[in-house]
């Protein structure tokens, strides 16, 4: 199997732009990736681009804004997980020998599309009943909590931690700092989550340059692998499981650290999934990296903020970047190359040598989840 | 199904797309061997995660879940 680099990567700041199509949001993470990269797109030899609810052909609506056409061009969706299901295939094509040189972009434009939380116009029992996507994971702190003695104040500590590393991201929607007092007094949205334990609807776009080693000349002064990126889909949710110990993302990584040869323990910094605090909470136990049943207190006790044993989430999460779907996965790739090449700025990680990013998308009421991905990179020690 | 099960989850929703009346109270109830149901609580009712519950036939939303008391323990 060929070994694959990340030779270039950007990103727009991700947050409400009013004024800008989804086709601008786009372009701009294309040419940040390519200059970051060195090169021209005509170096591409195939273009694999994540996009939920911007209405189809995506990718070559973006595309043709900077001349990348004729080379195959793939629009991918997984929901939340979709960015990381293209960089997933763009893995492929490289690792089949398909493709040297290859784009990945995720790219999301929602404001203007609906007020308030997304409405997936869904006609099963579950929607009609009201079951919305922040009551989905509601459902799933109310059975934490009582299974496993999580409390208020641990849930809104996830918040508080990825907002205070989100201030440190210039690209990020939200720089201010909330304190667990702010948090758990904000609205309620779906008992126990409140506002700000919810992530923001956003705008924005990301991009990554995929090579086989060695296809591009390198520009970074260190280079980042991509060491496994594996994706399984939900199973049925009408029987009795135990929604608290996230299977899916489970499932994704047991094949993830079994591909990259690798385990939890040598994961040094994270990306998790975290549209709601929640959600952090359950990814962390279900990827390994906190004992089970342990995620509030993983949050709460420091050992995931920047500075602690396993900082997860320096980018500022979902809940401080905003979560423009289908450009989230590929977002947290990049955060990650530039946490491994030591780019990061004031969020910098210490010296970090394997980086994993987490993503799972979820919509279809009779199932757990649409999908999980979990891709594992590497630095240079 | 048996006559009783044991609430696995619930959460009071107080935001909701245009046009659904706030707050309501949603939930999941587990009945042996391994059926789970999703259905509506009534908002005020006192019913905590693992309490008994049983289903009540409801025009509008087909059923809903309610406290089980003592008398319909089996």
């Amino acid at each position: 199997v060929r070994d694959i680099e990340i030779a270039g990567v950007g990103m727009t700041a991700f947050g409400k732009h009013e004024d800008r199509t989804l086709e601008s949001l786009g372009a701009e993470a294309v040419r940040a990736a390519l200059a970051d990269a060195g090169i021209d797109g005509d170096r591409l030899d195939a273009a694999y681009v994540g996009n939920v609810l911007g209405g189809g052909q995506a990718g070559s609506r973006v595309l043709v804004l900077e001349g990348i056409t004729g080379i195959p061009i793939l629009n991918v969706e997984a929901a939340c997980a979709t960015g990381s299901a293209a960089l997933r295939e763009a893995m492929h094509a490289i690792q089949l020998g398909v493709a040297d040189v290859v784009l990945v972009l995720g790219v999301e434009k929602l404001t203007g599309l609906f007020q308030g939380g997304i409405d997936l116009g869904r006609t099963d029992r579950e929607s009609a009943l009201g079951l919305t996507v922040p009551a989905t994971y509601a459902l799933t702190a109310s059975r934490h909590m009582a299974q496993h003695g999580t409390t208020a104040e641990q849930l809104a500590a996830v918040t508080v931690k990825n907002r205070r590393h989100g201030s440190r991201n210039p690209r990020a929607m939200f720089i201010d700092t909330p304190g667990i007092d702010d948090v758990l007094g904000s609205p309620a949205i779906a008992d126990p989550l409140t506002l700000l334990q919810c992530c923001p609807n956003a705008d924005g776009a990301a991009a990554a340059v995929l090579t086989a080693t060695g296809a591009v000349k390198r520009r970074s002064r260190r280079a980042v692998r991509v060491l496994a990126s594996e994706l399984v889909s939900g199973t049925s949710s009408r029987r009795q499981v135990d929604i608290t110990r996230g299977d899916v993302s489970r499932r994704a990584a047991a094949r993830a650290y079994a591909a990259a040869h690798i385990g939890p323990e040598d994961i040094d910094v994270a990306e998790v999934h975290d549209p709601f605090s929640i959600g952090e909470v359950v990814s962390t136990e279900a990827l390994g990296l906190c004992p089970r049943g342990q995620g509030g207190d993983f949050a709460a006790s420091g050992a995931s903020a920047l500075g602690g044993r396993l900082p997860v989430n320096p980018s500022g999460g979902l809940l401080s970047k905003g979560h423009p779907l289908g450009a989230t996965g590929v977002a947290q790739v990049a955060e990650l190359t530039w946490q491994l090449r030591g780019e990061a700025g004031g969020r910098q990680v210490h010296a970090p040598r394997y980086g994993l990013a987490h993503t799972v998308g979820g919509g279809v009421a009779a199932l757990d989840a649409v999908a999980s991905v979990v891709t594992i990179l590497a630095g240079e020690a | 199904l048996p006559e009783t099960g044991r609430l696995y989850a619930s959460t009071t929703v107080f935001r909701a797309p245009a046009g659904t009346p706030v707050p309501f109270r949603l939930g999941y109830a587990d009945f042996d061997p391994d059926v789970r149901l999703f259905a509506r609580l009534p908002v005020d009712a006192e019913l905590a995660v693992g309490d008994p519950v049983r289903v009540v036939l409801d025009d509008r939303d087909g059923f809903r879940l309610i406290a089980a008391t003592a008398q319909d323990a089996p």
